[in-house]
């Protein structure tokens, strides 16, 4: 969405980003003010002739430069779209996160118990909250873990995750900071896809496109539903399924083999905390593509509290991703262009 | 994922502020973007330090709507800034003279800014950082070579120039043949001087400054001598075979005593005023550019505020907000003795670079 404002009365560039005259883009349009050159404007602009340098109703002051400019937006606090995002990316390094997994693999019940946990001060000892854009957006979903029937959980606490737009992705925004180490701020970009994205990029590459901007993720969360890879009657289907979406990641490309991969084995409470023997076939097709893929059990609300904590796995797949090391990598062909020295100095090298 | 149309604009801006640093009359700007890329724009520049001010309007002439404030450009700032300096280092790589001084001079900045530094754990940032440190190596293992090169005399050069000529027009033919043998001859003799300087001072091991043999001082002591009395010697830019037969000499030295590794709070008790004086510039413009940029010559920095409080305690807080680094890293003699050659080494570049 551009920055700034228009001076034609009916425009509504500033919120919609799209110019009552069409232009494109609409930096381009004559009318068009960006944010930082704005100053208070008259509201009361006089309607624009035919001419294309409209005046405005009242001269600007130099006192009113230093108020607060118009075009400038705040965040519903819902979600934060792909351009919102690259807003905040701009100003500090934002860890993105892609979390990926079939509809009820618990992807969303991931997001809330992170949101939860960093609300009640449960990151400690390595972190604390501190700060979001999206709070609204985290409440809306975690709304119906509060309502309780008899004593229990529902059954189904999650809302289907449904975009704004469907053709473009939305973010989770968290900031948290380091207790420990270098007590560092570190912003969260989550996003929470549909399942309905992971299904059909395990069945239409064509959908990869869409994923274009998982070249920017620090880190993948592949959430795994845990009691369907346990069941018989299921667990093929999964363990195919994981491994095709592990190739598109890999083959499409969405990701490079050195992006730090969580295989998120999820509702883990149900199975006891171990990984039922399926798993070792993901974790070795993951293995086989390159990635080095991590393996935690999760359990993101537990329906036995009193033997696994909810949360449990939660903050262990985020801090396995923002502390993960990358290797620097040697470009032998610049190497290469370094010449060949006749002098003994020169060839003077430590092990 | 930019747009094809952002990145276009990206890149001019990108080339608009390696046309300023090129234009400029000093270094300033390009030690700045050096500074602003090893640790970031939001520590040591305000929103009106010029070179802020300076990529923002670059940005800005080809994006009107970029974000004026710190809080909301500063790791983009840093991206152009290191884009800059990227293609600044890498651009005459093939060329026959190599790498210019811009090139050799942000090489070396790159190099003692990001030595210390521990690895970023934010990959993308670890991925520019790691490109322009390979490539700062690179332009400067170039530099280094092309510039002792052993080239034999061209004496045929002598005898065209000589030959065929009338009284008048020999010494217009003869005289620039003559300079540029002399040129040649000089060349070749500083860097035989460099190899039989640092042979000697090495076989010697004995630190000139402080009067004493390496082996009887503390070994980060015998690190701050070694690293700063050779880096005195060497040609620039240096050489990696001179940095690492300086390192070994020191790991050889200092081994005897059994050191673990000790933060730079430990380290600064083993300094004398004398051995941080072989590492503190005499030139005032030195001085300045390390009062203003810490973050490139943290050592630098160190010993000079030492030197000027007379005391060894109470620094720690203000080293690490001003260099980003942590006075309570570890690091082994060796480390230390590659950071204050190449400290010492930049900043001879520097005062050369000014001097042109």
């Amino acid at each position: 969405m551009p920055n700034g404002a228009c001076i034609k009365k009916d425009c509504t560039v500033a919120s919609t980003g799209i110019c009552l005259d069409l232009i494109k883009p609409v930096t381009e349009c004559p009318n068009f003010i960006p944010a930082a050159d704005v100053s208070v404007v008259d509201t009361d602009i006089v309607e624009t002739s035919e001419s294309t340098s409209p005046e405005p109703a009242h001269e600007l002051t130099p006192a009113l430069k230093s108020q607060p400019t118009i075009g400038r937006r705040f965040h519903a606090g819902t979600e934060l779209g792909i351009y919102d995002a690259a807003e905040l990316m701009r100003g500090h390094y934002s860890h993105l996160i892609g979390v990926l997994g079939q509809t009820d693999a618990g992807k969303t019940a991931f997001l809330s118990a992170l949101y939860l946990m960093a609300s009640r001060g449960w990151l400690k000892p390595d972190y604390i909250f501190a700060g979001g854009l999206t709070l609204q957006g985290f409440e809306d979903r975690v709304r119906r873990v509060r309502e309780w029937e008899n004593g229990q959980l529902a059954d189904k606490f999650m809302l289907h995750t449904q975009l704004g737009d469907a053709r473009s992705p939305s973010f989770m925004n968290l900031a948290i900071k380091e207790l420990r180490a270098k007590k560092r701020r570190i912003e969260l970009l989550l996003t929470d896809l549909p399942g309905e994205w992971t299904s059909s990029l395990v069945r239409r590459i064509e959908t990869a496109t869409r994923f274009s901007f998982f070249k920017r993720a620090d880190g993948i969360i592949y959430a795994i539903d845990g009691p369907l890879l346990a069941e018989a009657s299921s667990r093929h289907v999964e363990v195919h399924n994981a491994k095709l979406l592990l190739a598109r990641l890999l083959h499409s490309p969405i990701v490079t083999s050195d992006t730090p991969l969580v295989l998120l084995l999820t509702k883990s409470d149900e199975l006891n905390m171990v990984a039922p023997p399926a798993t070792t076939q993901i974790v070795d097709e993951a293995t086989k593509l390159g990635f080095k893929p991590k393996l935690i059990l999760s359990s993101s609300f537990s329906r036995k509290p009193a033997i696994i904590e909810s949360g449990t796995g939660v903050i262990e797949a985020i801090s396995y991703i923002i502390n993960h090391e990358t290797v620097p990598r040697i470009r032998k062909d610049d190497l290469r262009s370094i010449p060949s020295t006749n002098r003994m100095f020169g060839r003077f090298h430590a092990d | 994922m930019p747009d094809d149309e952002t990145i276009s604009k990206r890149n001019l801006s990108a080339q608009a502020l390696i046309k300023l640093i090129d234009e400029a009359d000093d270094n300033t700007l390009l030690i700045a973007c050096a500074s602003g890329t090893i640790n970031g724009f939001e520590s040591g520049f305000s929103q009106d330090s010029e070179a802020v001010v300076t990529i923002v309007k670059c940005i800005r002439d080809n994006q009107s709507a970029f974000p004026a404030d710190l809080i909301d450009n500063a790791l983009e700032l840093r991206a152009l800034a290191a884009i800059a300096l990227g293609e600044i280092i890498t651009r005459n790589y093939g060329s026959a003279n190599g790498p210019g001084d811009a090139a050799i001079l942000s090489s070396a900045l790159i190099t003692t800014g990001s030595e210390l530094r521990p690895r970023a754990q934010e990959r993308f940032l670890n991925i520019m950082m790691d490109e322009l440190i390979a490539s700062a190596h690179v332009a400067t293992s170039i530099a280094a070579a092309i510039n002792r090169q052993r080239i034999p005399l061209d004496f045929d050069e002598l005898k065209e120039a000589a030959s065929d000529t009338t009284a008048e027009d020999f010494l217009a033919e003869f005289r620039p043949v003559l300079e540029n043998l002399f040129r040649h001859l000089e060349e070749q003799a500083a860097s035989d001087r460099e190899e039989l300087q640092v042979l000697s001072w090495l076989y010697n091991n004995y630190s000139v400054t402080l009067g004493k043999s390496l082996g009887k001082l503390d070994p980060y002591e015998t690190a701050l001598c070694a690293g700063a009395e050779v880096g005195d010697l060497v040609r620039t830019p240096a050489l990696d075979g001179i940095q690492n037969m300086v390192i070994e000499a020191v790991e050889r030295i200092t081994q005897k005593k059994k050191n673990k590794n000790l933060s730079l709070r430990e380290i600064v008790k083993q300094w004398t005023d004398k051995g941080m004086s072989t590492l503190q510039p005499s030139d005032t413009n030195i001085q300045t550019i390390v009062r203003q940029f810490p973050p490139l010559f943290p050592l630098t920095w160190l010993c000079m505020r030492l030197l000027e409080s007379g005391a060894h305690v109470g620094w720690e807080e203000e080293f690490n907000l001003k260099t980003g680094l942590d006075s309570a890293e570890n690091y082994d003699p060796q480390t230390i003795t590659k950071q204050v050659f190449n400290e010492r080494v930049a900043q001879r570049i520097y005062a050369q670079a000014k001097q042109r």
